[in-house]
């Protein structure tokens, strides 16, 4: 499971750098090390599961600022902070801004691999997640307006007669479009297609 | 011809050719006439008569001016006092007569009545036709009637009564004139003088009598003194002789009228001298010569008396000078003491007033002296007060007999006794033996320091406490330049060492407390700085046992692991030496201190510290610059610097944050090293007081920071100033000395 994703170490001390790398690799990861964030932004943009070691002190660009340009790149890699520096007000700000984790100078091998190891299964999972977000948005994407109304009417728990007086149309047709909206979406039951429009941040419409 | 005609007739030749011969070998005198002029003068008495001399001599001056031509002079003596019987007169012209037959005389100069009354008798027979000039006769004996026009002359006047007049101004109160001498002639024209006075004639009388009269003269009597030429008893004088004898037995003042008994016994009188009489007989005489007649040589010639008086006789009878009639001649002033001593007196006076002057210099000089001394004694006396409350102990040294003079506080101060002579062996011997030699040796450096040197040295007191003493000498040489002696003043220091001791002790705690304190502030860089290291060997470490857990492993790599982890442990230690060092309470150790490394080495311990701040560095430091100094100490002071660099930008954003750190020679002997921040800059009314101790505008520090680092570079002799204050520039800048050996 390891063989997929790489880590990406971000630190100016070289010898915390080789250290680093060891340790990741003696783990099983794989591991890539950079001496500061602008060798990191350097690289082709990284698609895969991995994540990021950060250390926060740097000279030129800062690890949090760093954090935030990835951010804007919509790179989705989970970022790790590593310091020396015990500094509350940083290690708050980091974690508001979404960092994974914080972790202090020196780190048990344990506690900074458990950190990797959960860094990239969220990773992944999210990164599974985006995938079939994807998929359903393209899904939707091939309804027709109407299918969609109806969607979201039937979401809503409406029954097919009271949607059918609320669009104007037969209750007929309101059926035809239930089953072809159910179809494209490839959902089999009403409680999947309220999941999925919930992951699709679709909200119901209800009736009056 | 007859023979006694031949013979005539020979004799006149021989006589005329002899002549001619003779007038020939005469030269240039007898140029104008064939034979020099030939003057007799005929005198009424004998030769010596003073009258008669002053007469031949004024008419041989009035010839030898007068005429260019010499003149041939006979003189003819008829001594008619001593000879006044009609025969001897005619033997007299018998005589003339065959005398002068030959030499017949171009003019006669006639002196006296008796001589002019003579050629008047015997006119026609002797020198019948000769110009006679009579001179010195009074009008009185100037014959009745003269037998040609050929005799002239000027009368004689005698003057009795001026004098007689004279007499008696000067004399205002007498009663009677005693008449000497003089003739009854003069006695008419006395009572004709119609003067108040009772006239006494002394005459017949003989001499020794005349003066007995004198002496018993009444008060208030003048004397008039005629000629005497013989008293009664037939003693013939000559007149001058006969008053010398009379005079200094008179009793009243005698007045006379001719000049030559003038310094012989008579006061004055109204005269003419016979020098005036001669002259003009013989100014008449030369025109005469010169062809004028007679009657028209003589006239224009005239002579009038003048008052003429001795001083003696003036002062012998107090008659004072104010009484002197207008142009009276005052003859025969004895020269006053100062004239006769004028160059005696002006020597006597010169070295008295020389001495004069001396004593008074010699005074002056004494009251200077004097009040010299009092000034001396006075600033003796404040010396030595000064010196005892200053507690300082005068002294001198007799480079000669290498023996001290002390004062008593000197005694006291080096612990001799009052009365002990100590030489240089004696003082040597209290002196600190570390110290002895130092103090020998600038003892026998002596003749090199002109001057003032000070020294200071330590003494083992009798009881063995040891005292600091601070000793300022000069060197005094006499006037070739040989060392004589050496004074000086010794002060007692060993308080003040001590303080000076106990003051390095609290400089150097102060410096330590200082570094404590700095690295305190950086205390969470440090260890962050520690941090990095640590971090790396655990993870490092951790990944080794990982390698070695696994079934493979590559040997390599575990090495290559465990050297990373021993170097990281170096840097780790050297972190913790670096603040060990920082924090030591070590007194100062001088050192060669290469200036580029203790500034790496100062940054190292700042490096996180300057990561924290976001400050971008510049570092330039010459190589090879080297300083003698404390290593700690310089690092301090560096580190002081740059973390106020540091705080100076806390206000500027991250980008604008800059510190310079430069480093080298600055000219020959000193090397420089400089710390910039690019920071708002300081405010220029506080410049003035930066390196003030407890001096700080920041709300928190002591202030102190500053003005160690300028304790710390001034102890190593250099300096520390702010070297540019502009916004975005502001400089610190120290310099030391250059080590220079290579």
């Amino acid at each position: 499971m390891k063989e997929d994703a790489t880590i990406f170490v971000v630190d100016d001390d070289a010898s915390l750098r080789r250290s680093l790398l060891w340790l990741l690799r003696s783990a099983g990861w794989r591991a890539e090390a950079f001496a500061s964030a602008a060798d990191f932004l350097a690289r082709p943009s990284f698609a895969g599961i991995g994540c990021l070691i950060l250390d926060v002190r740097m000279p030129g660009i800062e690890g949090p600022q760093l954090r935030d340009r990835l951010a804007a790149r919509d790179a989705s890699l989970p970022v790790i902070f590593l310091t020396g520096h015990g500094d509350v007000a940083t290690g708050v700000d980091a974690m508001k801004k979404g960092a994974v984790d914080f972790l202090l100078k020196p780190c048990d091998d344990e506690v900074l691999l458990q950190a990797v190891e959960s860094a990239v299964e969220r990773h992944r999972a999210a990164q599974a997640q985006a995938l079939e977000l994807h998929d359903i948005r393209r899904r939707l994407a091939c309804l027709s307006p109407r299918e969609q109304e109806v969607m979201q009417c039937v979401i809503a728990g409406s029954l097919n007669k009271q949607i059918a007086e609320a669009l104007g149309i037969a209750e007929k047709t309101i059926k035809i479009h239930r089953g072809r909206l159910m179809q494209k979406l490839a959902v089999n039951s009403v409680a999947e297609l309220v999941q999925l429009c919930l992951a699709a941040g679709i909200s119901p419409r209800r009736l009056p | 011809m007859s023979t006694p005609c031949l013979r005539r007739l020979n004799r006149l030749l021989i006589a005329s050719l002899v002549l001619w011969v003779a007038t020939a070998g005469a030269g240039e005198a007898a140029s104008s006439s064939l034979r020099q002029p030939r003057v007799l003068v005929l005198y009424s008495n004998q030769r010596l008569l003073p009258a008669g001399i002053a007469v031949d001599e004024a008419i041989r001056a009035t010839f030898e001016t007068g005429l260019e031509v010499p003149v041939e002079f006979y003189a003819e003596f008829l001594d008619v006092d001593r000879f006044p019987s009609v025969t001897q007169q005619e033997r007299m012209r018998e005589f003339l007569s065959e005398k002068y037959q030959e030499r017949t005389p171009d003019v006669i100069i006639a002196g006296g009545g008796s001589a002019l009354n003579f050629l008047v008798r015997h006119r026609a027979n002797l020198f019948s036709r000769v110009p006679v000039v009579h001179c010195g006769v009074s009008r009185r004996s100037l014959p009745g009637s003269m037998p040609d026009d050929l005799i002239v002359g000027i009368p004689h006047a005698v003057d009795l009564a001026a004098t007689l007049e004279i007499a008696l101004r000067l004399q205002p109160d007498t009663r009677h004139v005693a008449v000497v001498g003089g003739g009854d002639a003069g006695g008419s024209v006395l009572t004709a003088s119609g003067k108040a006075v009772e006239f006494l004639w002394l005459t017949n009388q003989v001499i020794g009598e005349l003066r007995d009269a004198l002496s018993r003269l009444p008060d208030h009597t003048v004397v008039l003194y005629g000629s005497l030429f013989h008293d009664s008893a037939g003693n013939a004088f000559t007149p001058r002789t006969a008053l010398e004898q009379i005079a200094p037995a008179s009793r009243a003042p005698i007045y006379g009228h001719y000049d030559t008994y003038l310094g012989h016994g008579i006061v004055g009188g109204s005269m003419i001298t016979y020098q005036i009489v001669g002259g003009s007989a013989a100014q008449t005489a030369i025109r005469i010569l010169q062809g004028e007649r007679p009657q028209d040589a003589v006239r224009g010639v005239s002579h009038t008396p003048t008052p003429m008086f001795d001083w003696r006789e003036l002062r012998r009878w107090s008659i004072s000078e104010s009484r002197l009639p207008p142009g009276a001649q005052v003859l025969f002033r004895e020269p006053t003491l100062w004239e006769r001593h004028k160059w005696l007196i002006l020597g006597i006076l010169l070295v008295t007033s020389a001495e004069t002057v001396l004593i008074i210099l010699l005074v002056i000089s004494r009251i200077r002296r004097r009040r010299i001394e009092h000034l001396l004694r006075q600033s003796e006396y404040r010396l030595r007060l000064a010196a005892e409350a200053a507690g300082a102990g005068l002294w001198g040294l007799d480079l000669a007999t290498n023996v001290f003079w002390l004062t008593d506080q000197t005694r006291k101060l080096f612990g001799f006794s009052e009365t002990e002579t100590i030489t240089v062996e004696r003082f040597l011997a209290v002196v600190h033996p570390e110290d002895r030699g130092l103090l020998q040796q600038r003892l026998s450096e002596l003749n090199e320091s002109r001057g003032c040197s000070s020294v200071t040295f330590r003494i083992v007191g009798p009881d063995g406490t040891i005292r600091w003493i601070a000793s300022r000498r000069s060197l005094q040489c006499d006037a070739s330049g040989r060392p004589q002696a050496l004074t000086g003043v010794s002060t007692d220091i060993t308080e003040q060492q001590r303080n000076a001791d106990e003051i390095q002790r609290l400089q150097t705690e102060a410096w330590h407390a200082d570094r404590v304190v700095r690295t305190g502030a950086i205390t969470s860089s440090l260890a962050h700085e520690l941090n990095q290291p640590l971090a790396a060997m655990l993870s490092a470490a951790q990944a080794g046992l990982r390698f070695m857990a696994a079934e493979t492993h590559d040997p390599q790599e575990i090495r290559d692991i465990l050297q990373n982890i021993v170097q990281d442990t170096k840097r780790a230690g050297a972190v913790v030496s670096g603040l060990r060092a920082m924090v030591r309470r070590q007194a100062s150790q001088r050192e060669r201190v290469n200036v580029a490394e203790v500034v790496q080495a100062t940054l190292d311990l700042l490096h996180s510290e300057l990561l924290t701040h976001r400050v971008r560095l510049d570092v330039q430091c010459q190589p090879n610059c080297c300083v003698q100094a404390d290593k700690t100490q310089i690092q301090q002071v560096i580190l002081n610097l740059t973390m106020n660099a540091i705080e100076a930008m806390q206000r500027l954003p991250h980008e604008a944050r800059r510190i310079e750190i430069a480093a080298g020679r600055d000219g020959a002997e000193t090397v420089r090293l400089s710390v910039a921040d690019s920071g708002f800059g300081i405010p220029p009314e506080e410049t003035p007081r930066l390196f003030e101790a407890f001096w700080t505008t920041k709300a928190q520090g002591l202030g102190i920071g500053l003005a160690i680092c300028r304790s710390i570079i001034e102890s190593h002799r250099g300096r520390i100033w702010l070297a540019s204050n502009e916004p975005g520039r502001t400089t610190f800048s120290f310099s030391l000395p250059l080590d220079s050996h290579a």
